[in-house]
């Protein structure tokens, strides 16, 4: 990384936001379409009901409830491993941190819209919401969606103070260096951050105080999300398991996606010399990591309905590995469990290609994960009349398919408005490593 | 699988409304409350009750129908009336439908063109006048009208000049079979009345008493035997309603059933003969004529184990006074009055007669003409005009086609319908009849029993009454010797008391008479049933049902959407294939079949099912009709040759039993007089819920459920639950409350089947309440589940947490018809697309009753608040009351033996229970 310079850093952090390719453009405009199709498809469901939907008695959560999850899931990785990074103090983060908490922050922002989605009455949404009426109505405590509400909104809220906090600095950086209508945008964003060492005191005990809140809050809205399927009692989803199964699945979709969004910064802003295969093999290990205890968990889910001995439980899950969605569970073991032990070597680990495909079957197979757990649960639980099978309609792939493009108009905006890696990040730790080499040179 | 007259609407619910909207082109009212003037006693907001007659079938139960505002919201039994005894079948619960009906016509139609009633007078005057000048004959022909209308049609044809015999009675459903039977065997006409109730053992040959001729008086009577310990054993090739109600099914070789009557009679006759006070003639000639009946050669050709018919004969000896019924249309070949006259000797020789079988002179009936005569009249040429009265011969298929056919050779065809059927489609003349509950008439469903049909509203549409069109196009004639000056209704009401009429019925003494058995009894034995069609085919049972009595048009949208409990199959008929004849087919269910028979050929989906006898496939009647020859509606002797046509139908999951992994919802005891373990209640961390006043619960008693699904029409009607269409039911869209599932148990050997309705069990620990963010459902301090449509956002969560899935989601605004929003409920919401909705006990008519308790300073009694399921069911199988209340009869079930709840061991604490079925095992 040495041979990189302080003012090289800047300057190719820089481009990133400057130059827009027909790459990009090609990239936005497919995600808006995407979106489009989305928006469509849902205003189908606003206009005539959720029976276009492929949901039906008994299986009344399917595609939409799956991507909901599978986002959120997303959503964890990004914060939280930057956060650990941070305390960890690793070089990896300047490269790779802030692009992660942009993408925890339009996940989680991508996953909020699905519960609204989802619901029979769209536009009554705001009932779970602790507002003040004159009925005097509030919500159900006791209920898990309620618990959902107040976790997903703090998580939210929480991310998107962490990615901007962090931002503070190369806001300020930014605002004394562009020209045009960035420049006030800029400068109001900065809150007026000049870098003088008392703000930057300030800034390095502040910093801290978030990445703190985020890791905990990190692992709670991820077991508050398992526990809306933990705390009913169908057979299949009422598991103490689901907690920390939640939590693994979400940083192992977390660091697929994160692979794959960096691998494309990468290729596109030519940032090889910042995001480096060393980069790529720690996550490579960290996705061996969880796929290792993510295939724990689903062996002990079988093992857990058959030590307990309830009949329905062990027909869900004997139902899941032979039933009809058999083909399903198996293509999941396969992504998930088969598939990343070839990241036992670290050939493969430093085969960008190979990690790639890895990260995609990961991440498709996650979405599947929740889907299979979802659906094979609700569709097979205790009595044989309310049993049933489920495959989502088109217009329900199109408003999922619409959340992909909606997180990646997202990130793609971002990436044109704000930097993609921590530029003061980067030069501090490129202080470190010139100081770890010319010592003299950090006491001068 | 014909398309009904609302089969469009089924399959129309995604393009909400439009294809509704198109099929009622009929004027409604104009006003929200049709009163202009209420009348001095009626309140707005309260209901007011009327006691009528339900017409849907000949058996004419008593009914009461409540009126909300002017217009008939629900139709209950009459609990005073014989017939019924307060309960209606589900083809009564859906009259309400008819009713409102989008199809129904309410301007008189001369062909496709729609006059007016001044226009269509002149027509039906001029018609009838060119008869009269042609010197041909002007013939009615009537549903059974058994009280003074089918007396007007002959004094209207005597005023016209002509004789007043040409009135037809036209009934698909009639088992005249079964009255030749009783005269061949008593040598006189009698209508018999079977006391089912203290039949210490009951045989029906075939006779599906539950679901063909009176259901509801018998079905309730047939639980009150069960419930006193009475056995019962059903022959035939199909485990019916019926049969799955006996306790013992005995299936022979198809057509056979003469055969085991006639050994079981020898054997009888053998063993019990002489001391069955026979006269000596008598009995010598039943033992020369059973002679060859011996107990091997019968089993031998009727394929049934020589020990199960000598244990049904004894069973028969040793059981008395027992009652042997039939045959049914199941069973009934084109011998069937010889077979019935054999059941008759049997209960003679039993002793029955005059114990478990009174007889009644049967009702004087005015001298009518045949279906047949009529048929050669008129293809003759003879015949000038046919006054047709609900009667619709060309809407059976070839059944009727030579009737039909002679139909198109008479000049003039006037026809007095609620909605257009096929025969009206081509009649010169088509005059729309007020529905009968806004008609006068009387019925007389049984010697003694006089039932007053009064109007419980004004018309709905622009409709007339049948006997008032008759008497108006008489007087265009001048013709009115003898006819009433008024209205046929003014004039019937004159011949009740006031008292008569608001009791709904009137009772005649009518002196029983013990027949003896004819001498001649048995001179012509009854014959193996022929089977008629394809030679490699296999034999057909026609399956009686009465949701589509003998499949009639129009069909009721509501009955059609209510599956078959056992098939699961709605909004399409079936055929039942043993699974070992539809193995080497490669049939499996749903699969759907091409039939051929005789008459023609029909496609239905396939079930694959051990009810019905290997070799042999059993088919509803109202698709049946397509299959069978022109020779008239018996229900044996016809064969059909299946093939697949690829095509699959879905079906809906009714399944609670069989399936391995699932847990069992039925539970069953032995014997009369089996309890259950009692529950060990479960620990909970949870403080006990406590009601402070009431605790609202409903016990279903399994031993007493036949699965006739009336409670699930009644919750339709009374919850205005939405009708999706058979699109939505395939998809699992259906919106029942409380729909009948079937547990078939073939542990024991032959299948025994249990029916259990599943509605929301109103949970005390509820799994649905704990996890809506909204409170949109949550417990009452009355014991309810309760739920608020208006707080409910449609997460579904409820639905997805209920382990026992009654909860039902509103995919659409599901679409209803302007008229059918006439027939809603008032009393309950009509919930919109988006939210969750299920059983609420019926929290309105708990509403109204602790309402009038308050206005009449009392306490709630026992019986004040009955939900519509436990007032529509005809075994009293259902009974809903207080918990709180140590005297009420629910409590008195909760303290049974049988008592249980489902899925116990969830520690849900459901407020629904219901007592075990009881198994009895064999003979």
């Amino acid at each position: 990384m040495s041979e990189a310079s302080l003012a090289q850093i800047e300057k190719d952090t820089v481009a990133t936001m400057a130059g827009t390719t027909w790459r990009y453009w090609l990239a936005l405009g497919s995600a808006v379409a995407l979106v489009g199709l989305g928006a469509w498809a849902w205003s189908v469901a606003l206009r005539e009901g959720l029976g276009i939907t492929g949901l039906n008695e008994p299986v009344m959560w399917g595609a939409l409830i799956t991507t909901f999850v599978f986002f959120i899931g997303v959503s964890h990785s990004g914060t939280l491993v930057s956060a650990i990074l941070f305390f960890t103090r690793s070089p990896l983060r300047a490269a790779i941190g802030r692009s992660a908490e942009a993408m925890t922050v339009f996940t989680i922002l991508t996953a909020g819209l699905y519960p609204i989605v989802h619901i029979g009455r769209s536009w009554l949404f705001f009932f779970v919401l602790p507002y003040p009426n004159q009925r005097q109505l509030w919500m159900n405590f006791r209920s898990p969606l309620t618990w959902d509400v107040f976790a997903i909104t703090s998580y939210v809220t929480v991310s998107m103070l962490f990615l901007y906090m962090g931002m503070l600095p190369d806001l300020a950086l930014l605002a004394r260096q562009v020209q045009g209508w960035r420049r006030p945008l800029y400068r109001v964003l900065s809150l007026g951050f000049s870098g003088t060492d008392g703000e930057w005191r300030i800034f390095e005990k502040a910093y801290p105080i978030f990445a703190g809140v985020v890791i905990p809050l990190a692992v709670s809205v991820h077991s508050v999300v398992s526990w809306d399927f933990a705390m009913t009692l169908m057979p299949g989803w009422h598991s103490a398991v689901f907690a920390p199964y939640f939590v693994a699945g979400a940083i192992f979709s977390g660091i697929a996606v994160a692979v794959l969004l960096l691998a494309g910064l990468r290729r596109g802003y030519h940032l090889e010399r910042y995001i480096t295969p060393k980069h790529f093999d720690m996550l490579a290990k960290l996705l061996l990591a969880m796929s290792l205890v993510m295939t724990f968990v689903y062996a002990t889910e079988f093992f857990m309905a058959f030590y307990r001995g309830s009949n329905a439980e062990m027909e869900v899950f004997r139902w899941r590995a032979t039933g009809t969605y058999a083909p399903v569970f198996w293509g999941v073991v396969l992504s998930n469990s088969v598939a990343p032990i070839a990241l036992f070597w670290s050939r493969v680990r430093n085969n960008l290609p190979a990690l790639i495909t890895i990260s995609v079957l990961v991440t498709v197979g996650m979405w599947f994960e929740r889907f299979l757990f979802i659906v094979t649960t609700i569709a097979r639980s205790f009595v044989s009349q309310n049993w049933g099978n489920y495959i989502p309609t088109w217009k329900e792939s199109f408003i999922c398919l619409g959340g992909l493009g909606w997180f990646f108009m997202l990130f793609l905006v971002f990436i044109k408005l704000f930097p993609c890696m921590a530029i003061s990040e980067s030069m501090q730790s490129q202080h470190a490593v010139d100081a770890a080499v010319t010592p003299e040179a950090s006491h001068a | 699988m014909k398309v009904s007259r609302r089969g469009f609407l089924g399959t129309a619910v995604g393009a909400l409304g439009t294809g509704v909207l198109a099929g009622c082109s009929e004027k409604l009212p104009r006003y929200l409350v049709p009163y202009a003037t209420p009348p001095d006693d009626a309140v707005p907001g309260l209901a007011r009750h009327y006691r009528t007659v339900c017409r849907e079938c000949p058996a004419s139960c008593g009914a009461t129908a409540r009126v909300r505002d002017g217009r008939a919201v629900k139709l209950e039994g009459n609990p005073d009336f014989p017939v019924g005894r307060g309960a209606l079948c589900p083809r009564g619960q859906a009259a309400i439908e008819g009713l409102y009906a989008p199809g129904r016509i309410g301007t008189p139609r001369a062909g496709a063109r729609e006059i007016d009633w001044a226009a269509a007078e002149k027509l039906f005057a001029a018609g009838l006048q060119r008869a009269l000048d042609d010197k041909k004959l002007v013939v009615v022909v009537t549903r059974p009208e058994t009280g003074q209308l089918g007396k007007l049609f002959g004094t209207w044809l005597e005023a016209l000049g002509q004789a007043p015999t040409q009135v037809v009675t036209f009934d698909a459903m009639d088992r005249p079979w079964l009255r030749q039977g009783q005269e061949r065997a008593f040598g006189a006409a009698l209508t018999a009345v079977p006391d089912l109730a203290s039949a210490k053992l009951i045989l029906s040959i075939g006779d599906d008493f539950v679901e063909e001729g009176s259901p509801v008086e018998r079905a309730r009577a047939f639980a009150d035997q069960r419930a006193a310990g009475g056995k019962s054993i059903y022959v035939g090739p199909r485990l019916s309603l019926t049969a799955a109600a006996a306790d013992q099914w005995i299936s022979v070789e198809p057509g056979t059933e003469s055969l085991f009557v006639l050994g079981l009679l020898r054997q009888v006759v053998d063993r019990a003969g002489a001391r069955a006070g026979l006269e000596a003639a008598t009995l010598e000639n039943l033992q020369h004529r059973l002679a060859p009946f011996d107990v091997a050669a019968v089993a031998a050709r009727s394929r049934v184990d020589p020990k199960k018919l000598q244990d049904v004969a004894s069973a028969l000896l040793s059981a008395r006074p027992s009652l042997c019924l039939g045959p049914g249309r199941a069973v009934a070949g084109a011998d069937a009055a010889a077979l019935a006259e054999t059941v008759q000797v049997l209960n003679a020789v039993l002793g029955n007669v005059g114990q478990t079988l009174r007889f009644l002179p049967a009702a004087p009936t005015a001298p009518s003409m045949e279906l047949a005569e009529l048929t050669r009249k008129a293809g003759a040429g003879d015949v000038g005009a046919v006054v047709l009265h609900h009667a619709d011969p060309a809407g059976y298929g070839p059944v009727y086609s030579a009737f039909a056919g002679a139909l198109a050779r008479v000049p003039f065809v006037a026809t007095f319908v609620n909605e257009l059927d096929d025969t009206a489609r081509k009649a010169h003349l088509v005059l729309p009849d007020n529905h009968f509950l806004e008609n006068w008439s009387d019925v007389r469903p049984r010697p003694g029993v006089v039932g007053i049909q009064q109007p419980v509203m004004e018309p709905v549409l622009g409709t007339r009454a049948a006997a008032d069109e008759l008497l108006a196009v008489a007087r265009i004639l001048g013709k009115t010797t003898g006819l009433p000056k008024e209205t046929f209704g003014e004039a019937l009401r004159q011949t009740f008391q006031p008292k008569e009429i608001e009791q709904g019925f009137r009772l005649e003494e009518v002196a029983a008479v013990v027949p003896r058995l004819s001498p001649s009894a048995l001179a012509q034995l009854p014959s193996v049933v022929t089977f008629q069609g394809p030679e490699q085919g296999l034999p057909l049972v026609i399956v009686p049902t009465f949701r589509h009595l003998d499949g009639r048009q129009p069909r009721s949208a509501l009955l059609q959407e209510i599956p078959d409990p056992l098939s699961g199959f709605s909004w399409t008929g079936w055929v039942e294939v043993n699974s070992a004849t539809a193995a080497p087919l490669g049939l499996t269910s749903g699969d759907v079949v091409a039939l051929e028979g005789p008459g023609g050929r029909c496609e239905v989906p396939a079930f694959v099912t051990n009810s019905v006898r290997a070799g042999m496939v059993a088919v509803p009647v109202g698709d049946a009709t397509a299959l069978l020859a022109s020779k008239g509606f018996i229900g044996a002797g016809t064969r059909v040759t299946l093939r697949r046509t690829g095509a699959r139908v879905e079906r809906s999951k009714t399944d609670v039993g069989g399936a391995k992994g699932a847990e069992k919802l039925v539970r069953t005891v032995e014997g009369p007089a089996g309890a259950l373990p009692p529950a060990v209640p479960l620990p909970s961390m949870y403080p006990p819920v406590e009601h402070p006043v009431h605790r609202w619960a409903l016990s279903i008693d399994l031993d007493r459920c036949n699965g006739c699904g009336a409670c699930t029409a009644a919750c339709y009607v009374e919850n205005n639950l939405a009708i999706v269409g058979a699109d939505q039911v395939a998809r699992g869209r259906s919106m029942s409350w409380l729909p009948v599932m079937a547990d078939v148990d073939t542990s024991h050997g032959t299948p025994e089947v249990s029916y259990l309705p599943l509605g929301c069990q109103h949970c005390t620990a509820a799994p649905c309440e704990s996890v809506c963010p909204t409170f949109a459902t949550y417990h009452t301090p009355e014991g309810l589940n309760a739920q608020v449509y208006s707080r409910c956002i449609g997460t579904r969560y409820c639905e997805n947490n209920c382990p026992y899935g009654v909860r039902r989601f509103n995919f659409y605004d599901w679409p209803r018809a302007p008229s059918e929003r006439l027939g809603l409920n008032p009393d309950v919401t009509v919930r919109e697309r988006g939210v969750t909705e299920k059983c609420t006990l019926c929290s309105q008519r708990i509403r109204t009753a602790e309402e009038q308790a308050k206005f009449d300073k009392r306490e709630l009694h026992d019986g004040d608040v009955v939900s519509a399921c436990a007032a529509a069911c005809p075994t009293q199988a259902i009974v809903f009351g207080d918990l709180k209340d140590p005297t009420s009869a629910i409590s008195r079930r909760a303290a049974d033996g049988r008592a249980y709840k489902l899925l116990e061991e969830l520690n849900t604490q459901p407020g629904v229970f219901y007592l075990a079925r009881r198994r009895r095992g064999s003979t």
